[in-house]
Formats: structure tokens, C-alpha cells, sequence
């Protein structure tokens, strides 16, 4: 939360338009880590609710900027994790969500911007925490998703855009949520994810890429959703994770060496326990809410993950 | 940020007289104005800072919208903005926008290629160029480009995604066009491959085309893919430590083509070989393939 907290540093004022999602990812890997209390949540509740544009119906990225599809998932995610979605008007999010769909079933991430199959998977997941699906088209929301396929059986931003591991991660979990999962090649997909682990047991988004802690949880939920986490070498990829954690700070990073950030170290710690690392609590991957939470929103389970590790992370 | 001076106060702006921001009772989109975020001019500024604020390039949009703006010299802008935040959305986006409105992509190829040049994998400029292409129809050069691309860079799979996009979405991709083309870039293909055989990148390119093809019955394509699969299984001994051109057999011999006892003994000990020597990281994916493999054994009519 060092970004949140100290305005005197560079890194505070280049992510302040991304604040909402930060607050996620800290309050999300501190859920992981079964320390939620280690922050206070009222201030954090209350620039949530600071952030919302009653007259659109979302969230921005922080105070004064204007609303995007981003921040409201990550703002209703947020709500989730508190127990505190009574504090989101879901009529008005979900009527906002549904001015977002375009004809051919794509969504666009605010009022002007592009479509991205991102926002798919940002409307979807933020109606179905709201309990509000009905509010969209969602057989259109994954046709769309579902034209976002490619030969190699991975998944693009839009259609005939490169398979990339985290549109990947978007496309999946929006297909399960929307019960689209048959426009899957389930072993397809489940092996091109897999061809992403790289000798020295990280993951790579593409072939041919460098790996790097952020696709431990991209792919990893994914093949969490597919049920294929267990054709990747398991121990490797754990041992690569734990590597890129610095000692000093606690924090992950993307590779051994670099500065870490409260991205990495999310993705990190939920990328732990989807392998089966024991000692930290599982994130679920269609949701990207703690298990507990997801279950006390009466949502489906709608992943498996493999069996325990034989060593546990202290 | 310490030293800035605000426009009104600027020497090379006195000239300029300054229109109150009137957003009327219902704004679209309510921005808190600071003092410095206050006309046209600034969203640079702010952009310089923190490019990838939405709300900064939206109100830049509605300035030139309003002020019917030169969009030669927005682009001017944008990609100076692109070379310096290649990976920033809504720089991309914004292009995109203002393309639209120019209604002429002329520049965007040679933009792209641009920022390709530094990054051949950039995202961004990949679905920009795409997006150009498709919606101006320029495709006619761009596998020449890919193939520019693929001789600096065998490995770059943004560059066969590409090639494929071209191939099965643009002016040539009916079944006759595929039929025709169909051979050269299969021979075209394995040329690469030939010089770099673990080349991922390469090897799904080539199963990909030989699947569109049969998929979109292109006249030939079966027997065009079993002629490729034969000559790869004749390349196998020459690339002994080839795990893509052993997982390509693999998939050939039991989906691709029509799966015979001989074929689907040896996808059987292609997968061994993998999951015992080859890809071991992956070891638990090639003994699911095998026990898949021993299913389509028992399932022929002669096992019976």
C-alpha cells in the first residue's frame, strides 16, 4: 500500500488514474494472505464510494476522473471483499454496464473508448457479483468473446488480434461466467497455456516472450477454469515466483531482481495457491474474489485446482 | 510541476482570448477542472505526466471536435505521444479516433511499422494496424511486410499471427484463394521452420493453415496435409531434439488427419518420446495425450 500512502513519490502520481485498481490489488493479496485486518477498511470504503459518478451509474480510477469499466469492477470487487456491496447502487451499475454493450455483443470500457475483450469480461464479472446478468445480452457478450478465438486455440482483444495469456485469462473466465464454456477447445487451450512455461519454470503471455509473475495468475486461472493447471510443472513455477520476491520488502516482482509492485505481489500470492501452496487462501480465478467471498455471494464454483504441493509457503 | 506557468499567463498565448468552460446543467462528462487543466493546449501537458488518464484524452477529443481542430497535426501529436508510451492504451486509442475522423488511414501502415520497428511485438500497434487494414482495406502488401518482419525475426509470433490474419481474413481468403495459396505458404513455412525448429511460433502457423484450409474446403487441403505430415516425419531424424515438430506430428496424426493404426502408433511414440525425454515440463500433458491416443486405437474398426 506504500502507493497509496505516500504522495511523494513518482510512482504515486503516475498510477494515480489506476487508484481504484490498486486499492484491489492490495486489499485482494492481503485477502490471499488471510491479513485483511492489517488494513484499515474505512478509508478505503470511503474513497470507493468517493470515486462514483451517481449520474453515470460507475466508478473512476480515483477522485474527479471519469468512470471506466475498469474501476467499476474493481470498485464492486472492493465492495465484495468488505462484505459491503449494499453500498453499490446495482440498478444504476448495472443499467451503466449495459450502456457499455455494442451491437455485436462487445463492450466498450467507458462512454468513448474501445472495445477490448477485457471489458468483456469487466461487465460480466461485475454483473454477476450484483447478481444483475440479466440487465445485458450475454448470449451477444459471448459470441463476441467466443469470435475473439484463434487457430492456435488462445484468445485475442478483439477478433484476429494475437493470442496473449491475459485476454486469455479475460476471455475464459467471461465464457464461464456467461456459460459459454463449449466455445472452448478445452485441451487446446489447455496445452498452448502450458507451452507458456519456460525452462527456468515461469510463464511467458505469448511464445517466444520473457516470463513474467503477472501470467501466474492469468494462466493459472485460466487453466484453473479449464482444469488443466496439473499439465504444467507446478513445482518449477512456484520456485520461479518465490524467486522473484524480495526479501527486504516482501513484495513480488515481475522477474528475479526487479522492483517489486502491489500488481506482482497480488498476482503472485493468488498464483501460489491456485498451484496448491498451501497456507494462503485461494483467490477464485472467474471472480478474482476470495473463495469465501465468492461462496458467500451464493456464486457457482466454476474452477478446480490440483491437488496440494507437498511443501507449503510459511 | 513547481515551475508551471498558466496559459493565460504565457507570452505565447496573449494573443489568445480565453472561452469559459460552460459543460451546461447536464454534463456528459463532468471533469474537475484544476487551474492548469483548462484548455486544449494543456491535455498535452497532463498527458506528459500520466498518459494513460481516460478522462485527459476524452476531453482532448471533445476540444478538437469543438474546435474542429487540424487532425493532420493531431496525429502529428499522437504519434510523437505513441513513440514515447508505445504501450499505453489510450494513446492507441485515441489515434484510432482521430483516424476515423480524418477518414483516411494513409500514414497508418508506415506509422505502425514505425513502432514495430522498436517493438515487434507491441499489442497496441499490432491492433491498430490491423484495425487500419480491415477498415480501409489496405491489405495488398502486408504479407510482404510480415515476410520483412519474419527475416529480421523468425520468432516473432505477432508476425505469424499476422500472416495468418491476412491469409484467412483479407481480399484473397475464399476456399479458391486458400486452394491456390494454399502450398507456397506451406513450403514457405517449413523453409523457416527449417531454420529454426523449435520455433513455437512457426509450427502452430503451419497446423493452423493446413486445419483453416480443411475446415473452409479448400480443394486439395487434405492431401496437401498429409504430404506435409509425411514430409515432416521425414525431417524428424534430422531435428532430433525438435519437441514443436514432434508435438506437430502428434496432432497431425490424430486430429488432423484421418487417424490410422500406423498413424496413431506413432503419435503414440512421438508423445512418449516427449513426455519421457523431450518436454518433460509438460510430461503430465503428453501422458494424457497417450492414454487419449490408446482410446482412438481401441476405437478403430479393426480393433474390434
Amino acid at each position: 500500500m506504500g502507493c497509496y500512502v505516500n504522495r511523494n513519490e513518482f510512482e504515486y502520481w503516475v498510477t494515480e488514474h489506476l487508484r481504484m485498481s490498486g486499492v484491489y490489488w492490495a486489499v485482494a493479496g492481503l485477502a490471499g494472505l488471510d491479513a485483511l485486518d492489517q488494513l484499515p477498511s474505512a478509508p478505503l470504503l470511503e474513497f470507493v464510494d468517493k470515486c462514483y459518478d451517481a449520474q453515470i451509474g460507475g466508478y473512476a480510477g480515483n477522485v474527479g476522473h471519469d468512470v471506466h469499466l475498469l474501476y467499476t469492477l474493481s470498485a464492486v470487487q472492493i465492495a465484495a471483499i468488505y462484505d459491503e456491496l449494499d453500498r453499490i447502487d446495482a440498478d444504476a451499475v448495472a443499467a451503466y454496464v449495459a450502456s457499455l454493450q455494442q451491437a455485436d455483443g462487445s463492450f466498450v470500457g467507458d462512454k468513448w473508448g474501445e472495445v477490448d475483450t477485457r471489458f468483456s469480461y469487466c461487465a460480466l464479472c461485475t454483473l454477476a457479483l450484483l447478481g444483475r446478468l440479466d440487465a445485458i445480452d450475454v448470449d451477444a457478450a459471448v459470441a463476441f468473446v467466443a469470435s475473439c478465438r484463434n487457430f492456435d486455440g488462445g484468445f485475442g482483444a478483439v477478433p484476429g488480434a494475437e493470442s496473449h495469456a491475459g485476454q486469455v485469462f479475460c476471455c475464459v473466465a467471461a465464457l464461464a461466467i456467461g456459460g459459454g464454456m463449449a466455445h472452448v477447445d478445452q485441451d487446446l487451450l489447455g496445452w498452448w497455456l502450458a507451452e507458456r512455461q519456460v525452462p527456468i519454470g515461469g510463464l511467458n503471455g505469448r511464445p517466444e516472450k520473457l516470463p513474467d509473475v503477472c501470467y501466474s495468475w492469468w494462466i493459472l486461472s485460466a487453466t484453473s477454469i479449464l482444469d488443466r493447471t496439473h499439465w504444467m510443472d507446478a513445482g518449477k513455477l512456484r520456485d520461479y515466483i518465490l524467486s522473484c520476491q524480495d526479501w527486504e520488502t516482501g513484495g513480488i516482482a515481475d522477474r528475479p531482481g526487479d522492483w517489486v509492485d502491489v500488481f506482482h505481489t497480488f498476482f503472485g500470492i493468488a498464483g501460489l495457491a491456485l498451484l496448491g501452496c498451501g497456507g494462503l487462501t485461494l483467490i477464485d480465478p472467474v471472480y478474482a474474489l476470495p473463495e469465501a467471498v465468492v461462496l458467500r455471494l451464493g456464486l457457482p464454483r466454476l474452477f478446480s485446482v490440483p491437488p496440494p504441493l507437498a511443501i507449503n509457503i510459511e | 510541476m513547481a515551475e508551471y506557468t498558466p496559459f493565460g499567463d504565457r507570452a505565447e498565448w496573449a494573443d489568445v482570448e480565453p472561452v469559459l468552460q460552460d459543460d451546461g446543467p447536464n454534463p456528459v462528462v463532468r471533469i474537475a477542472y484544476t487551474p492548469q487543466f483548462s484548455a486544449h493546449s494543456s491535455s498535452p501537458q497532463k498527458s506528459s505526466i500520466s498518459t494513460p488518464n481516460y478522462t485527459c484524452w476524452h476531453f482532448r477529443r471533445a476540444c478538437i471536435d469543438a474546435l474542429e481542430a487540424d487532425l493532420q497535426a493531431e496525429l502529428a501529436f499522437t504519434a510523437d505521444v505513441a513513440r514515447e508510451s508505445p504501450k499505453c492504451y489510450q494513446v492507441w486509442y485515441h489515434r484510432q479516433a482521430i483516424v476515423e475522423r480524418a477518414g483516411s488511414a494513409d500514414a497508418e501502415l508506415a506509422f505502425t511499422a514505425e513502432i514495430l520497428a522498436e517493438d515487434a511485438k507491441n499489442y497496441h500497434a499490432w491492433s491498430h494496424r490491423q484495425w487500419s487494414i480491415k477498415t480501409f482495406d489496405l491489405w495488398d502488401h502486408e504479407d510482404e511486410y510480415v515476410e520483412s518482419l519474419l527475416d529480421l525475426d523468425v520468432r516473432n509470433n505477432s508476425a505469424w499471427n499476422e500472416k495468418f490474419f491476412v491469409w484467412t481474413s483479407g481480399g484473397t481468403a475464399q476456399p479458391a484463394d486458400l486452394a491456390a495459396s494454399l502450398q507456397a505458404h506451406i513450403d514457405a513455412t517449413i523453409a523457416r521452420i527449417r531454420r529454426a525448429p523449435n520455433n513455437e511460433a512457426a509450427w502452430n502457423f503451419l497446423y493452423g493453415i493446413l486445419e483453416h484450409a480443411i475446415a473452409h474446403g479448400a480443394e486439395g487441403a487434405a492431401p496437401a496435409a498429409a504430404t506435409t505430415a509425411a514430409s515432416i516425419a521425414d525431417l524428424a531424424d534430422s531435428y532430433i531434439a525438435s519437441a514443436p515438430l514432434r508435438a506437430f506430428l502428434v496432432r497431425a496424426y490424430t486430429m488432423l488427419l484421418e487417424p490410422d493404426a500406423d498413424r496413431l502408433a506413432a503419435a503414440s511414440q512421438l508423445a512418449a518420446n516427449l513426455a519421457t525425454s523431450l518436454d518433460t515440463l509438460r510430461a503430465k500433458y503428453w501422458n494424457f495425450r497417450i492414454a487419449q491416443i490408446d482410446e482412438q486405437i481401441a476405437a478403430l474398426p479393426s480393433a474390434a
